[in-house]
Order: C-alpha cells, then sequence, then structure tokens
C-alpha cells in the first residue's frame, strides 16, 4: 500500500532493495549524498552520480537511484537522495509543477512525496534514508537549495564541489554546456531576477506520476474515475469524460497485461519444474540400468547400496523442484486472487461482484473471459483465460468433448446441454462487452425444429436477435447468404478502398453468428458459406460461435477439418487441450458457467436488452 | 573491481563481500563496420551473437540464443539480436536470474560467435562482459578486439556451489558461427 507523503514525514521500509524516482516536468539530474551522524559526508567519495566513481550499494539512472541498504557502510547515517534542474533549461523548481518523489522497497511502492511549495530554488533534497534503532526507514524532505546543488554539497560538507556540480550538469544541458564554476554562480538563479517563463515543457498533468502509478492505485483511480463518469456524467465536459475513459482503459490494459504475465510465469515455472523432473527420471533409468545390466551385481549388497543411493538422488532433486513449484505456484495464486476482483466483468468470473456494477459499456471491452486454465500440477493455481476484443478467431464448443475429469459424471446429453448453455453465456458476455447496439446477434438453431432449442431460450427471449433463430434448411441458406453478401462487400471495400460506396441496405456493424447442433441444417454449399465466414469474416467484422461435435460432422467428411482448425476450441467440461504460447503445455481449459443454470446469463440479457430499449 | 582477463586466463569469482550472485549478466559490445569508399556496401556487417547454453550434469538441456531468447523456464532472458554493433555501450546482452535457473541445471556456458565468420582481429572494440546486475559491478571483462584468428570465444561459466552460484571466466578462443558448433569445445569445460 502506497502513502502519500508530506514534509517531515517517515516511514519503515520493509526491504533492504530501495528505489526512489524523482519525477518532474523539466530534466532533473539524482545524486546521493552519503551523511553521517553529523551529517556530513565522511569525504567527497560519498557523493554518488552517474559519470562519478561508483559506490557498492548505489546506482543512480536517470531520474532515479537504486539503493542496497545492506551494502551501505556502517558509518553511514543516511542516504540522502537529492535532484537538480541546473542545465536543464529550466531555472527554478517553482517553474514548473510540483515534482514527485516515489519510494519503492523490494520492488513495492511504499509511498509518494509530491513536493510542493517550491520557488526559486534549484537543487532540493527530496527524501532520506536512514537508521533507526537498526532498521533503515525514508523520510520525506523536500529541503530546497536556492544556490542549487553547489550550495546543497556546502551544507553537506563537501570540499571540491565544482566537478560534481559540472557532472550534474552535463547531464542535463549535453557536453556543451557552459563549465559552472562555484565563484560565479549564474545570474539567472540569483534573487530578484525575473525569471523567464519555461518553454517548451506542458503545466498540465505530470507525465511522471502517471507511469510511477501502480497497478492497484491504477484499478483503483479507472473505478474511481468510471464512477464518477457515472454519476456526474453530465457535469463533467466532453473532454474530462474522455480523459477519464482514456485512464479507465489504460487501467484494464494493464490488468489484462498482468493476467497474461501471471500466465507467462506459471507456464514457464512450470517447464522448470517438468524438465527438472524428467531430467532426474531419466539420470535414474541410467543409473539402474547401470546396476542391474550387471547381473553379479545386481543382487549384491553394494549393487543395492547403489540402487538406493540412485533412487535418493532422484528423490532430493524431484524434491527440490517441487519446493521451488510450490513456491512459484503459491505466489502467482496470491497474484490471481489479488487481480479477481479488480477485473472488470467482461473479464470476471460469473460469481464476480463485478457484474453488480455492469452497464452498457460506451467503447467496446477490452478483452472477454472465456473460462479458467490450469495445470495438473497445480489444480489450484487457475488463470483467467482472457481473450482480446475483438477475437480474431471463431469459436468452437465442442459437444462431443470427453473431458478429463471423469469424476464429474457429464456425458453424452449432458455435455451437449452444457455446449449450449456455454455458447449462450458468451454469447452474453459479448452483448455486454460490446456497445448496445455495435453487435448484432443472429442464431442458427435447426435442432430445435422451429423453435430455438432449450439453452437458446434465454437468447431468444432477450429481443436481441436479429430476426428469428433460423431453424430450417431455407431459413439457414437465407441468412449465410445474407452474411456472406455482408463480408464480401466489406472485403472488397476495403481492398478497393472504397468504404464510402457500400449499398445502404446492408448492415455494416459487428456481427455474431451462433450456429448451434452444427451440422444439421446445413448442405455442402452453406457449409462452404460457413467456412468461409470463419476465415475472412472476422478481419471485416463477422464472428462465428459454432456449437457441434465432429463426430456428427462426420458424413461431411475431410472437408471440415479447416473448419476445426481455424476455430479456437473450448469444451464444455474441463479438457486439457489449450496450448500456451510459450512452451506449449497442454492446459486445462475450465469454462465458467454460472451456477445457477441460466439465471445470471437471463438477467444479464435482460439488462442488456433494457439498455438497448432504452438507449435508443 | 574488474577483472581483465587474458587470453586463456581462468579466474574464479565470487561477489564482493561473498555475497550470492543472483543476477548477472553477460554483456557484449562492439562497433559497427564503418563503410568506406565507393563500393562499401559490399563489406558485410559484423553480426556477433551472446548466446549461453544450460547443463544439467554433462548434459545440455537448454540454450538462449538469438533464435531462443527466454530459456523454457524464463529464468534467462537475451535482449535481442543486434545484427550490425550499431549503438554505445552492450549491444546484446544475456540477463540471467539465478535464483529462478531449474534445480537440475548446474552450469551454465556463455559464448560469443561472430556469425558472419569474421574473425575478432577484424572487429572494433569488441568486448565481452559479465556484471553483477544487482549492484552493476563488472565481475569480468574481456577486450575480444585485436585478438587471435578466431571466430568465436568461450567467454565463462556459472556454475552452482553449495547453496549459490559461482562463476569462472574461461575466456578461451575457439571457432564455430554459432554456439552448437562449439558444442565440442564446451564440453571440455563441463
Amino acid at each position: 500500500m502506497t502513502t502519500g507523503l508530506v514534509r517531515g514525514q517517515n516511514l519503515p521500509l520493509p526491504a533492504l532493495q530501495v528505489a526512489v524516482d524523482v519525477a518532474a516536468q523539466c530534466p532533473v539530474e539524482v545524486v546521493a549524498v552519503l551523511l553521517d551522524a553529523d551529517l556530513k559526508v565522511r569525504d567527497d567519495a560519498d557523493v554518488v552520480q552517474r559519470g562519478g566513481a561508483a559506490l557498492a550499494g548505489i546506482a543512480v539512472r536517470d531520474r532515479g537511484i537504486d539503493v542496497d541498504l545492506a551494502q551501505i557502510p556502517e558509518q553511514v547515517d543516511r542516504v540522502m537522495v537529492a535532484a537538480t534542474l541546473e542545465g536543464s533549461g529550466v531555472d527554478r523548481f517553482g517553474a514548473v509543477a510540483a515534482p514527485v518523489a516515489t519510494v519503492t522497497a523490494g520492488g513495492t511502492e511504499v509511498g509518494t512525496f509530491t513536493i510542493t511549495d517550491l520557488g526559486s530554488e534549484r537543487a532540493l533534497q527530496a527524501v532520506e534514508l536512514y537508521r533507526r534503532q537498526g532498521a533503515w526507514k525514508v523520510r520525506a524532505v523536500g529541503q530546497g537549495y536556492d544556490g542549487g546543488l553547489d550550495a546543497l554539497l556546502r551544507d553537506a560538507g563537501v570540499e571540491l564541489r565544482a566537478p560534481i556540480v559540472d557532472r550534474a550538469r552535463t547531464r542535463l544541458a549535453g557536453p556543451a554546456a557552459p563549465v559552472y564554476s562555484a565563484a560565479t554562480p549564474p545570474a539567472a538563479g540569483a534573487p530578484g531576477t525575473p525569471v523567464p517563463p519555461a518553454a517548451g515543457f506542458p503545466t498540465a498533468g505530470l507525465p511522471g506520476a502517471a507511469a510511477s502509478m501502480s497497478a492497484d492505485q491504477a484499478a483503483a483511480r479507472a473505478a474511481d474515475a468510471a464512477a464518477a463518469a457515472a454519476s456526474a456524467a453530465s457535469a463533467l465536459s466532453d473532454e474530462q469524460r474522455e480523459a477519464a475513459a482514456r485512464e479507465a482503459r489504460r487501467a484494464v490494459e494493464k490488468l489484462y497485461e498482468q493476467v497474461w504475465g501471471i500466465f507467462e510465469d506459471a507456464a514457464r515455472s512450470a517447464a522448470s519444474y517438468r524438465s527438472s523432473v524428467s531430467f532426474a527420471d531419466n539420470r535414474l533409468d541410467q543409473d539402474l540400468a547401470d546396476v542391474l545390466n550387471d547381473p553379479s551385481a545386481r543382487t549384491s549388497p553394494a549393487g543395492l547400496a547403489l540402487q538406493d543411493t540412485a533412487r535418493a538422488k532422484h528423490r532430493e532433486l524431484v524434491e527440490r523442484a517441487r519446493a521451488g513449484l510450490d513456491k512459484d505456484s503459491a505466489q502467482l495464486a496470491a497474484e490471481v486472487a489479488q487481480l479477481e476482483p479488480k477485473l472488470p466483468p467482461e473479464m470476471a468470473r460469473w460469481d464476480s461482484p463485478a457484474w453488480a456494477g455492469w452497464r452498457a459499456p460506451e467503447d467496446t471491452a477490452l478483452a472477454i473471459r472465456l473460462g479458467d486454465l490450469h495445470l495438473p500440477e497445480n489444480p489450484q493455481l487457475r488463470i483467467p483465460m482472457v481473450l482480446r476484443l475483438p477475437m480474431e478467431r471463431g469459436l468452437w464448443i465442442d459437444s462431443g468433448a470427453t473431458g478429463v475429469d471423469d469424476e464429474l459424471g457429464v456425458a453424452g446429453e449432458a455435455v451437449r446441454a452444457r455446449a449450449g448453455e456455454l455458447a449462450v453465456t458468451l454469447a452474453a458476455r459479448m452483448l455486454a462487452a460490446f456497445p448496445i447496439g455495435d453487435l448484432k446477434l443472429h442464431v442458427i438453431d435447426p435442432e430445435g425444429k422451429g423453435a430455438a432449442s432449450a439453452p437458446f431460450a434465454p437468447l431468444a427471449a432477450s429481443g436481441l436477435l436479429v430476426g428469428a433463430a433460423a431453424t430450417t434448411a431455407p431459413e439457414v441458406a437465407a441468412l449465410m447468404g445474407r452474411l456472406m453478401d455482408r463480408v464480401e462487400l466489406a472485403r472488397m471495400a476495403i481492398e478497393s478502398g472504397a468504404t464510402d460506396a457500400l449499398p445502404e441496405h446492408i448492415d455494416f456493424s459487428r456481427q455474431l453468428l451462433v450456429v448451434h447442433g452444427f451440422p444439421f441444417g446445413f448442405d455442402d454449399r452453406t457449409m462452404t458459406q460457413l467456412r468461409h465466414l470463419v476465415e475472412e469474416g472476422p478481419r471485416v467484422g463477422v464472428h462465428v460461435m459454432v456449437v457441434g461435435s465432429r463426430a456428427d460432422a462426420e458424413s461431411f467428411g475431410p472437408l471440415l477439418d479447416p473448419l476445426w482448425r481455424a476455430m479456437l476450441r473450448l469444451t464444455p467440461i474441463p479438457e486439457d487441450h489449450i496450448a500456451d504460447p510459450w512452451v506449449h503445455h497442454s492446459w486445462t481449459y475450465t469454462p465458467d458457467l454460472p451456477s445457477d443454470g441460466t439465471g445470471v446469463t437471463q438477467t444479464l440479457l435482460t439488462w442488456v436488452a433494457s439498455s438497448a430499449a432504452g438507449g435508443r | 573491481m574488474s577483472v581483465n582477463m587474458v587470453k586463456g586466463q581462468r579466474l574464479s569469482l565470487e561477489k564482493q563481500g561473498g555475497g550470492q550472485l543472483t543476477l548477472v549478466r553477460m554483456g557484449l559490445g562492439w562497433d559497427a563496420i564503418k563503410k568506406k569508399g565507393l563500393f562499401g556496401s559490399r563489406e558485410r556487417d559484423i553480426d556477433l551473437d551472446a548466446s549461453c547454453v544450460l547443463f544439467a550434469d554433462q548434459q545440455p538441456v537448454d540454450a538462449v540464443y538469438f533464435g531462443h531468447l527466454v530459456s523454457d523456464d524464463g529464468s534467462i532472458r537475451h535482449t535481442g539480436d543486434n545484427l550490425t554493433g550499431a549503438g554505445d555501450g552492450d549491444d546484446e546482452s544475456i540477463i540471467v536470474d539465478l535464483t529462478r535457473v531449474p534445480v537440475h541445471v548446474t552450469q551454465i556456458i556463455f559464448t560469443v560467435n561472430s556469425f558472419q565468420g569474421q574473425t575478432f582481429q577484424e572487429v572494433d572494440n569488441a568486448f565481452c562482459r559479465i556484471v553483477d546486475e544487482t549492484n552493476g559491478q563488472e565481475l569480468a571483462r574481456y577486450t575480444l578486439s585485436g585478438g587471435g584468428p578466431n571466430n568465436a570465444q568461450i567467454m565463462a561459466k556459472l556454475y552452482r556451489h553449495g547453496d549459490g552460484w559461482k562463476m569462472s571466466a574461461i575466456g578461451e578462443p575457439a571457432n564455430g558461427r554459432t554456439f552448437t558448433e562449439l558444442m565440442p569445445a564446451l564440453a571440455a569445460h563441463l
């Protein structure tokens, strides 16, 4: 948790690896000064800066510093983090917005200090890290110096100051900077001199502050922004609303990146474990073979002892690998647990409280949740499977899936029913993820013979369908023909750059076609059309979701193989068929089906439908 | 304190103050070839490649190089291929998080190869260094330029020692345009 610090406030540091970043609207150069109990340097070498002599434990970066406090010598009582703007083109801190110092310990942000009330100061002590009863703390100092870095260093008892000041100035102004000498301070800094405006530096907003914001803060801020935007929408100007929306989107983008970051770490951690175990197995085989191939050694005491040693070696390595995996998994599971409640509804599970706050989006949501992924080694670590919208591939919900969890006892007809349910929940999610009216929904459902079959009743009842569900072969042919025209015309228009010339009677908004009970109701012609839609549609805004099983479609022969391959396969029951992009493990996909059957979906569809009715 | 190595010199290095090495980086830098004259474009760019091979006992199990930028376990990352040597400082880096290297990996060997086959005699300002990333200290540095007529170099070896890792600098000239051609030479250092 991060704290907003005020001058003089101190905080304990939870770790010894500390970073301090100083963000300002003008370039600043950070310098570290090591002070003893009398607030003086031991000698001039206690000043650390870029381009100067190195000192163990301190690394000065551009606008920041990394300190390993464990390496700071005993006699040093505190590390002063100072910043100067001399040479930057701006001649006083008062000319730009208040600089912000951000303190991070062990990778976690502990506090930010907005250094307000600065005027003609040209250098400042930002924060100090100091010893307190055997531990380290950080204090917000915020002491400025009109006399610049030279005056700051003089206070610290540094003797040879000019070379230090020159190095800092050169960093900011380049090698052509006039050499600064302590004897002739530049007139611009003298009191009473009019200060020219700091041209070239925007005065609104602090880019550094936004960039250094932690994900927690960002999410909290996004939530606030969204709430504020909703409650006071009419009071906000368009510009403010746009800024809030941008901010919220950035926060969601960050969450999305975090989910994928956790996914990658989990995949790689498992790869490390698996390669260790397979190495241990091979070594055991090899070691045992060496002993067992020699008949006399096989049962001799020495031979038996060798076998025991080989097994002990194997056990030891596997145990160590397992310990590493468990440690990583626990860490990642904790991260997922932290992340889940922050996810926006489209990326959250059905049981997430985020759904209670759902409202029709103004822009397409960033991504949607398709389910969870896990590996057999750590079933407790469930990675949210979120994919970016609009999706580049069609979805195939396999109603013939056999799954991995036999004890689940779902088979045959039950799997088919669940496949239909999954399709409806995913369609509902997509409708909720696009601005109202931006996604047009079509359903092909010949299984119900004249009416939509049971799982599709909520979709049919929602009134969100374009026309009725196509349930007979002629209806299927007509709908497929319309969608084909839509794809072909859009594709031709885009390719020839003539998007203005599109005929008006065709709806060029985004379309989602849900096919239930595939391949019933399809013939060779409509089948080929479907293949074409799956392959070409996503690029021009036509998306396809197919519920069906390979076995049912066997009569069409190998014609359909490319169709299956072109779509992302999801299973209504857990099955290990999703490969990660880094090390290609088979992850078990678990669909996220609402626990109360279709109740949640129905509620959501009603919301979407009522938003649509209210909005237009 | 950095150690400047000479050809074939071997050194055992520990972190200063006796602590454990946790994060190290192999940096490789060189100057782009200076195109001169009318037909300068005929000169081949110099493409040095930093690679590392992970061994479990004597057996190679993974490698990180321009074609596989992250080890399967994610503990070792290559910052990407630099084909010409343009840019200052380290042109290619391999960062090793030793705390995350799989438990069965016991040794990691770093190599440098000249992909176009030029020898180090023809490359300006080529150097290779191993840096302790936790404090930025250079542990070993080897100047490749002006070296012998070889186009590869076995740079250094990280190996498990007790609960931690140690490094031994090798600095042995070799020949091979990619690390795979060096495998027999590497075996001698396991």
